[in-house]
């Protein structure tokens, strides 16, 4: 399992100890120098951050998720009297990269181990199931369904062949064989766990389950109303 | 072509707005790098990880945030992330991440000599 996918670390996403950590115990959320105010701005990090990591070969934006974005999903998540200090948001971006890397290694490898070159969205669920983030199972499935059959719309709308998108892979069922954890692609549990997720996920689910089981096209306005469940509390 | 065709189709697909806060081709760029033989990244594996990324970010903020309420405080600090990552199972594989960076900032910040500190 942990095999080769290298354990903590391993991909090197962390800052180097340079002159633009914050090398002080931070006290202040608001005491920041130049390049950390510079990434705070989220879109235009790159300057002297990119300098700053020119040892590593890599930009310091290509190996980050934005931290505007990330500190805007935290702040989602805390009541609004929390503060964040600038190395736990540091760290957490930090974290984010490298829990990608370590879901693809172990995706990565199951296509080796098959034979097949291109990394598919079942193998990143399938990654996930195995290293423990079984949770996420559910309403990563719930999501990508709702793309598929957002894709499916408008494919049909085009008259593209993009159609063929929205028939459920089969490796779905080969991993539910394989793990028992991994809850079958929620193609039928939506009767009886209404739990996951955020308010509205659920809602949204059965949605999507009646469009599904009816054959029918799924309403091309009511999916995506009930589908926004963050958007409300994100703002 | 492809892959740019699925994005931009993703993208201009929210009408009511960006449905993912995270850039997929930030995340393809991360997967990339994930290991010299990643090869070929269908259009949806991106998708999914935007997803999981922000339940990752909010389980990993939701478990520091209760260490800081748990140490009586209301700013949440790194040392907050690095014990929740500690006590949980599932976030094993950012411990060495964590706790070298912990090693490192602190070196610094003392000394302001990064090289040394792994020596030390």
């Amino acid at each position: 399992m942990d095999g080769g996918s290298g354990g903590g670390g391993f991909h090197g996403f962390h800052r180097f100890p340079v002159h633009s950590s914050p090398g002080m115990k931070l006290t202040t959320d608001m005491n920041v120098k130049l390049p950390e105010i510079a990434r705070e701005g989220g879109s235009s990090n790159g300057t002297s951050a990119a300098a700053e990591d020119g040892e590593c070969t890599v930009r310091e934006q290509d190996r980050f998720m934005p931290i505007a974005n990330v500190i805007r999903i935290m702040r989602k998540i805390l009541p609004s009297h929390a503060k964040i200090s600038d190395d736990a948001k540091e760290t957490i971006q930090e974290c984010v990269s490298e829990y990608i890397s370590f879901i693809t290694s172990e995706a990565n490898e199951r296509c080796q181990q098959e034979q097949r070159k291109t990394i598919t969205a079942e193998d990143v669920l399938w990654a996930m199931s195995k290293l423990g983030f079984d949770d996420y199972i559910e309403p990563l499935t719930l999501y990508l369904h709702r793309y598929r059959d957002m894709e499916g719309d408008r494919g049909a709308i085009r008259g593209d062949p993009l159609l063929v998108k929205r028939a459920p892979p089969p490796e779905y069922g080969m991993v539910a064989a394989g793990y028992g954890a991994f809850p079958a692609a929620g193609f039928h549990m939506g009767h009886h766990h209404g739990f996951f997720g955020p308010p509205g996920m659920g809602m949204y689910y059965k949605d999507m389950l009646a469009n599904g089981n009816g054959g029918g096209p799924p309403p091309a306005g009511g999916g995506g109303a009930a589908a926004e469940p963050r958007q409300s509390q994100s703002k | 072509m492809r892959q740019a065709g699925t994005y931009s189709g993703i993208l201009s697909a929210a009408k009511n707005g960006p449905r993912h806060s995270l850039p997929l081709a930030r995340i393809k760029k991360i997967m990339k790098k994930s290991g010299e033989d990643v090869k070929m990244i269908s259009g949806e594996a991106p998708l999914v990880f935007s997803k999981a990324c922000e339940l990752f970010i909010e389980e990993l903020t939701q478990k520091s945030w209760k260490v800081a309420v748990g140490g009586k405080r209301r700013t949440l600090h790194k040392e907050d992330v690095v014990e929740a990552v500690v006590g949980t199972d599932v976030f094993d594989f950012l411990v060495a991440l964590v706790s070298r960076q912990d090693t490192s900032h602190s070196d610094s910040g003392r000394a302001g000599v990064e090289d040394t500190s792994h020596v030390a």
